[in-house]
């Protein structure tokens, strides 16, 4: 596997999404959210998962776990393939084995993501509950709690949530989901709420980790600094679709897609003289909103005729792949 | 691990601070426990008695009349047994509790027509049937105690469940059970109680019953409010995808959690309690007579204006009760307000 690693050979690869598309029941419908969303994350790798809030990142790593969103989630098309197996095919017990032991996932806000009501011991001890292991829990719970940097344990371990920063707590919830030596660890914006230099912190904390236990990251997240130096590969989301995906350094230098383009050119940077940022006008349209066509079309520049009739799909067959006519 | 979180001390903490609160929970705790005792407190029954030599326990054993020279092989009266010359002449003895009388016996031999105005022997008088105001407001108030109690904790357990079902699965579940309990929530309540007592008896376990068939729909609404929101936050998705299963989810993540409102609703669902039954058995609807009652008191006091300490007696028991129960669910109220747990 270590040697395939950059190989495109979608067999080989750890996680396989292909063509999937995931909508809610609505009284007046199904809804679709996303729009044959593909990608493959090969073993040891970075993929970095980029998009504007409600395109359906979070709804795409959820479903990986076999998690649609409640109330009225479906399967419209698609599967995800995870070691060979098809996780919609796996009955709900099937599912939480593979939960926690072979994915596991990191959320955004550190103080939601604890229940207040537990001591983060008995919380980490809990996993184990649901996932007999052979070897001494408490010493690995004191093995990664000095993984990420918590050398007080006792205190730590006796503590409740509200207790502790949330710094402290995201390097929990990090140990917490490394307990079991999961195969993919889908970070989903891990470091929004938290500010620059420990969001850095947990980062290089991530990466460590990644490269130490040869674990594939599912990275998520609307920043594409982070991305530029964490990933090997990008995708960019848009409206539910996956509108280019390229490995980060090509991606950096040429992005294809204008909306690529437009988060590029988003970044505020130093040295330009002007002190406006530069953004991209109007919103994402709503899911079940984008008619025929291309779903960027109302924000690009470059819209032409073919852009508001066709969706582009040619293009996504290219190396480099991106989702536009031009 | 400790039984209570820290969270949990915190607001028990609060909680001993509005004294107006603490006091009335331990005064009513104290009349509570206290009442749950009456026997020992208030009856006809002497703890130790000795008839020529011998000891008898007649609290906790029955004697006939006969045992102490008497015709019948009925219960002794140890009242008129103590005032008795036979009894005077020996080196007989009784120890009787404080105040003795029964609540369902009628003092006929006393001078006038009943009800009899407060006098040392019966300190809060006598009601329409010669029976002893005081001794019946003591056992009234533990039937009222444990009749709303039990209540609470009924309907509470069918608020917490039938809440937790329709927050926990949502969607169809949900709207089919709402329009289900909007349906039987409409259902004339007092008609409901009335046929069912007709039909079946009115036995304190039936109007229990009958009332808790209905008690829980306030709570339910609280209870799935609370699911609704606590299942959509991040802890509990973090707990399905480290694989934990759905009654963990439901028993340890998610209902500690939304026990709030069940907390904070109690002392007021036990004044509800309290409320129902004394209306009841105001109405007469309630328990079933000579059963010590306020509500039946209180009714007594209404026809028998000329006997005010009927009426009064009753009304400042029940009064005392209810805004003992009201401040305790004011302070729980307050204790819980997460607004006030900065200062």
């Amino acid at each position: 596997m270590e040697a395939r690693k950059h190989n495109e050979g979608e067999a080989n690869s750890l996680l396989e999404v292909s063509d999937l598309s995931i909508g809610i029941n609505r009284s007046d419908g199904v809804l679709p959210l996303t729009d044959r969303v593909s990608f493959h994350l090969n073993q040891g790798e970075v993929l970095g998962l980029i998009g504007e809030s409600g395109c359906g990142k979070s709804i795409t790593s959820l479903a990986i776990m076999g998690m649609l969103p409640e109330p009225g989630g479906t399967l419209l098309n698609g599967k995800v393939q995870f070691m060979g197996q098809d996780i919609f095919s796996l009955s709900e017990a099937g599912l939480n084995q593979l939960r926690g032991q072979k994915i596991s996932m990191i959320f955004q806000e550190p103080f939601a993501a604890m229940n207040p009501l537990i001591r983060i011991g008995d919380q980490m001890l809990e996993v184990f509950e649901y996932h007999p292991v052979d070897f001494d829990k408490y010493q690995k719970i004191k093995d990664l709690l000095d993984e990420v940097g918590l050398t007080d344990h006792n205190r730590i371990l006796q503590s409740y949530p509200h207790e502790l920063s949330g710094g402290m707590l995201q390097r929990i919830m990090i140990a917490m989901s490394l307990l079991l030596d999961p195969d993919l660890l889908i970070a989903d914006e891990p470091t929004t709420a938290l500010d620059v230099t420990v969001q850095a912190q947990i980062m290089n904390l991530i990466v460590r980790l990644k490269k130490e236990r040869k674990m594939s990251v599912l990275l998520i997240s609307h920043n594409i600094s982070l991305m530029a130096q964490y990933t090997d590969r990008i995708c960019v989301m848009y409206a539910g679709q996956i509108v280019e995906s390229n490995h980060t350094e090509s991606f950096l230098e040429q992005p294809n897609h204008p909306y690529s383009n437009g988060l590029m050119h988003a970044i505020p940077t130093l040295d330009k003289q002007e002190r406006k940022i530069i953004s991209i006008p109007g919103q994402v349209p709503e899911p079940g909103k984008h008619n025929q066509g291309c779903r960027f079309k109302s924000r690009c520049i470059h819209a032409t005729d073919l852009c508001l009739s066709d969706p582009p799909e040619k293009t996504m067959a290219k190396e480099g792949r991106y989702r536009c006519h031009y | 691990m400790a039984v209570f979180s820290k969270l949990s001390q915190d607001r028990f903490r609060r909680f001993r601070r509005i004294k107006r609160a603490w006091y009335s929970l331990l005064i009513l705790s104290a009349l509570f426990i206290l009442s749950l005792f009456s026997e020992l407190i208030c009856n006809d029954k002497p703890y130790v008695l000795s008839y020529q030599d011998r000891l008898y326990f007649p609290i906790f054993q029955f004697y006939p009349e006969k045992e102490f020279g008497g015709k019948y092989l009925t219960e002794a009266d140890y009242v008129s047994l103590r005032e008795s010359s036979d009894f005077k002449d020996g080196k007989n003895w009784m120890i009787l509790p404080p105040i003795p009388h029964n609540p369902l016996h009628s003092y006929i031999d006393l001078p006038g027509t009943p009800p009899h105005p407060p006098s040392a022997r019966h300190l809060l008088g006598t009601d329409s049937s010669a029976r002893d105001v005081f001794a019946r407001l003591l056992y009234g108030f533990r039937i009222c105690m444990l009749f709303s109690l039990i209540l609470a904790a009924i309907s509470t357990l069918f608020g917490i469940l039938i809440g937790g079902v329709q927050g926990y699965f949502g969607g169809v579940v949900d709207m089919v059970m709402q329009r289900l309990i909007e349906i039987w929530s409409s259902l004339p309540f007092l008609y409901v109680v009335i046929l069912v007592g007709t039909i079946y008896s009115r036995s304190f376990m039936i109007l229990i019953l009958v009332l808790s068939l209905f008690q829980w729909i306030g709570l339910s609404y609280y209870m799935r409010g609370e699911f609704l929101k606590i299942r959509n936050l991040n802890y509990v998705k973090v707990a399905k995808t480290m694989g934990m299963s759905n009654s963990h989810i439901l028993f340890r993540q998610i209902l500690p959690n939304g026990l709030t409102p069940v907390i904070t609703l109690l002392p007021f669902q036990i004044i509800g309690g309290i409320g129902a039954l004394t209306a009841l058995d105001f109405l007469g609807f309630g328990l079933q007579p000579p059963t010590p009652s306020w509500g039946e008191l209180l009714s007594q006091g209404l026809n028998h204006l000329f006997a005010p300490w009927l009426a009064i007696s009753t009304v400042v028991c029940l009064f005392t009760t209810l805004l003992l129960a009201t401040f305790i669910g004011e302070g729980v109220r307050e204790a819980f307000d997460p607004r006030a747990s900065t200062n």
